[in-house]
């Protein structure tokens, strides 16, 4: 029982922080197990083998192929924002003349003198009793019969 | 320009602005860390350099989802890890219907002949490496072999740091009862 535990703090010391308990008790097994000791030995072995086994990295010709397939990628992107841009210019341009074409209309119906409609917006005044009760401004349709 | 910009300024980039040439720097920063997780996963073969593309490929396209709650290189090396454990995968499906006498983790070995010294203990190492079980790889292959830290190997494996350290006590037995035959 006591073997495995020290096996156990054998390993976790080699990849984190023992505490001064577990450091304790692993310095005592390494002294009084040769066995104990030898896995130690055995393991730092392996673990200097795979460092060596050495990090290999892409060909030079890594990069190349790689922007070459990510090309179609970045292209419809470019596409659809090029679709979004004339959408929202179109709209824009729409916009612009159709205020343009109300302004002309406005200033001529002015000129004409029809400006009971623009008044009637712009103006805050209510209209006054007398011409809601005007009679002679509505067509009134008498039955003669 | 680039080369002073953030790894999340980059991503900020090529998100909003398509810019090829935040993607570009981006894969020139990160190339070698995958590189490694990759090499250490396959082996020195064709299809390590195409996976290697295929995780900056699945990473434009899922740009996204990238959230910076990884760094940007660990979240690479995860997509490179899942993508390599998925290549073994389905090597070892295809070695299943296959009636060829492969290596038994399909890499291709050079010929003996031209084998050094150094060579053949990096072979006998690769060949103990491919008998572990992909739980047991992932972890030696990114502490031991890439040296990332026991947190950032449980980040990427998404795993607790108490799973990643009891499986690289069971992985390091394994490896020590594979290599006892080679032993010198």
């Amino acid at each position: 029982m006591k073997n495995k535990n020290s096996k156990q703090i054998l390993f976790k010391s080699l990849d984190s922080r023992l505490n001064e308990s577990e450091k304790k008790l692993l310095a005592e097994s390494l002294q009084d197990d040769p066995e104990l000791s030898s896995t130690l030995n055995e393991v730092s072995e392996i673990r200097n083998k795979l460092k060596e086994c050495g990090k290999k990295d892409f060909s030079s010709e890594f990069e190349a192929k790689l922007f070459r397939k990510t090309n179609s990628y970045f292209l419809s992107n470019e596409n659809s924002s090029r679709v979004q841009d004339v959408f929202v210019l179109t709209f824009k341009k729409f916009c612009l003349s159709a205020a343009f074409v109300l302004m002309l209309l406005s200033i001529y119906n002015l000129s004409a003198g029809n400006n009971d409609l623009i008044k009637s917006v712009f103006s805050s005044q209510a209209p006054d009793i007398k011409s809601s009760f005007d009679y002679t401004s509505q067509t009134i349709l008498v039955d003669t019969k | 320009m680039t080369d002073t910009l953030s790894d999340f300024e980059l991503v900020e980039l090529v998100r909003n602005e398509n810019s090829r040439v935040a993607f570009n720097e981006i894969v020139k920063r990160n190339k070698s860390r995958i590189a490694y997780t990759v090499y250490g996963f396959l082996g020195n073969c064709d299809d390590s350099e195409d996976i290697g593309q295929e995780v900056f490929l699945r990473f434009l396209n899922n740009i996204k989802n990238f959230n910076g709650q990884l760094s940007l290189g660990n979240y690479l090396v995860k997509i490179a890890v899942n993508l390599s454990l998925n290549e073994l995968r389905r090597r070892k499906i295809r070695k299943l219907f296959s009636f060829d006498k492969l290596q038994e983790d399909g890499t291709e070995f050079p010929a003996t002949s031209k084998v050094d010294h150094i060579n053949e203990n990096k072979l006998i190492i690769e060949s103990a490496l491919a008998k572990l079980s992909d739980k047991y790889k992932a972890v030696i292959i990114l502490r031991l072999i890439d040296e990332y830290s026991t947190e950032e190997t449980a980040q990427i494996l998404n795993v607790p740091v108490g799973t990643v350290l009891s499986r690289l006590a069971r992985a390091q037995e394994k490896l020590r009862e594979i290599l006892k035959p080679h032993k010198d």
